[in-house]
């Protein structure tokens, strides 16, 4: 069955064309959402909402022009965005409250006037007191410098892992920072 | 929006997915994937070379089994079902509505001799034909031409809603073999009653040997001829019981000789 006639069978509510739409492309678009979110719970809910996504662009706007794989692709990336970009916001914020926190402790503030810097001066100084799992990630992360991207590189994993592991590991800094200084 | 360029949307996506996208560029980004395609499938070109190619890992066996009910569950009620009772009720839905426009015609013509009136204009060429009326003499014009489907909309618009009808179910390739296969279906219950009614028929117990086995009153005295066999056709043996029981002068005389032999016997 070409492309084609999977878009306008789908669009007819031909049986085969829309079980040829989902077998013949259900493991690329599973491949597609793992790059982005394999690993992290939402991976589910965005392969069936890659598919919602298709099936109701085909019945509102009809056939793409696109390849079925591509087009496929692109909604299971639009699909995965908002998932990236909620990780994204939790990681600022828990950033800006790591700048909170390191503000707080006097010898960090004698020590730098930057926020910035007085946040890796803590990673520093208590990242050996933390669980061995989150100190690995955190010190690529915040000591080599590694972006989410290298990150998720060097650890094999999707870039939702590779950030929701980055955000455990400095969860886990702040409650230690915490406890030693009675915050 | 206007679409990025090529290079703007690897800048927005590079910088996405390192961490060093400002606020202002999510946004941008945010807003611009949704209608941009070249902007998704950078974000996926990027994250597929930082991977080497190499996909993590995907769905659990569990999640797996989830995503088969919830996909299912969306494709299930997009299908359309064109079973046999579906096509059956159609085939009567499209055969039952032209009748009373017939009917009506009638009284219209002054004499049942008359030429019947000039049929409606073809299909095509009538845009306000409701309900698929006239399907079946569309089928002789073009039988394999594909139909626009603004054709086949007009046709099934009235009859069907839009977003459940099967825009051609009945008037597609498929139609004449459903209707062939209806009358075969027919004509086999016809047979089937035939052949019982038949077989009914030979079960029956035949009214010659009651003829020979039992004689008249009038000759108590005369010997019990033996019935004999039936042999051919039934007309031969009716002829044969009768000339050995009561004597060919007994033959009715409308009844003519049928058969040669029995011709020979006649004075």
């Amino acid at each position: 069955m070409t492309d084609e006639e999977i878009y306008h069978g789908a669009m007819d509510g031909d049986e085969s064309a829309l079980r040829e739409l989902v077998d013949s492309t259900r493991e690329h678009v599973e491949k597609v959402c793992a790059y982005f979110l394999g690993g992290d719970e939402s991976l589910p809910g965005a392969v069936v909402g890659t598919y919602s996504r298709a099936l109701n662009t085909l019945t509102k706007h009809g056939a793409p022009s696109l390849p079925l794989r591509s087009w496929l692709s692109i909604l299971a990336t639009q699909e995965c965005f908002p998932t990236l970009a909620r990780l994204r916001a939790d990681y600022d914020q828990q950033s800006r409250q790591l700048e909170d926190l390191a503000g707080k402790i006097p010898t960090l503030v004698e020590i730098s006037g930057d926020a910035k810097e007085r946040v890796n001066f803590m990673i520093r100084g208590d990242i050996e007191d933390i669980p061995t799992q989150h100190r690995q990630v955190l010190s690529m992360a915040e000591l080599e410098g590694l972006h989410t991207l290298e990150l998720a590189k060097r650890l094999g994993c999707s870039w939702a892992t590779a950030m929701n592991r980055l955000v455990a590991a400095r969860h886990a800094l702040s409650k230690r920072v915490r406890e030693s200084f009675g915050l | 929006m206007a679409e990025l360029s090529v290079e703007e949307a690897q800048r927005l996506a590079r910088n996405f997915l390192t961490g060093l996208a400002g606020d202002a560029d999510v946004s941008r980004l945010e807003s611009a994937l949704a209608d941009d395609q070249t902007l998704a499938l950078e974000l996926l070109a990027q994250m597929q070379t930082a991977l080497e190619d190499v996909a993590p890992e995907g769905l659990t066996q569990d999640q797996v089994k989830s995503v088969d009910a919830r996909v299912e569950a969306l494709v299930g009620p997009r299908i359309r079902r064109r079973g046999l009772f579906g096509i059956f009720k159609r085939l009567f839905k499209r055969r039952r509505k032209p009748v009373p426009a017939r009917v009506a015609k009638r009284p219209e013509a002054p004499e049942p001799e008359a030429a019947p009136a000039p049929a409606p204009a073809p299909v095509l060429e009538s845009p306000a034909l409701p309900d698929g009326e006239g399907m079946e003499e569309m089928a002789p014009i073009a039988p394999s031409a594909p139909l626009p489907s603004e054709a086949l909309a007009h046709l099934d618009g009235v009859e069907a809603a839009p977003a459940e009808a099967p825009p051609a179910a009945a008037s597609g390739p498929g139609f004449p073999w459903l209707a062939l296969l209806g009358g075969a279906l027919v004509l086999g219950l016809i047979a089937l009653a035939g052949s019982w009614a038949w077989a009914r028929h030979r079960a029956r117990p035949k009214p010659a040997p009651v003829l020979a086995a039992a004689p008249p009153p009038s000759h108590p005295a005369a010997p019990a001829a033996p019935a004999p066999a039936p042999q051919g056709p039934a007309f031969a043996q009716r002829g044969l019981v009768m000339a050995t029981k009561d004597g060919i002068d007994t033959l009715p005389a409308a009844i003519p000789p049928t058969t040669p032999q029995a011709a020979g016997q006649l004075p």
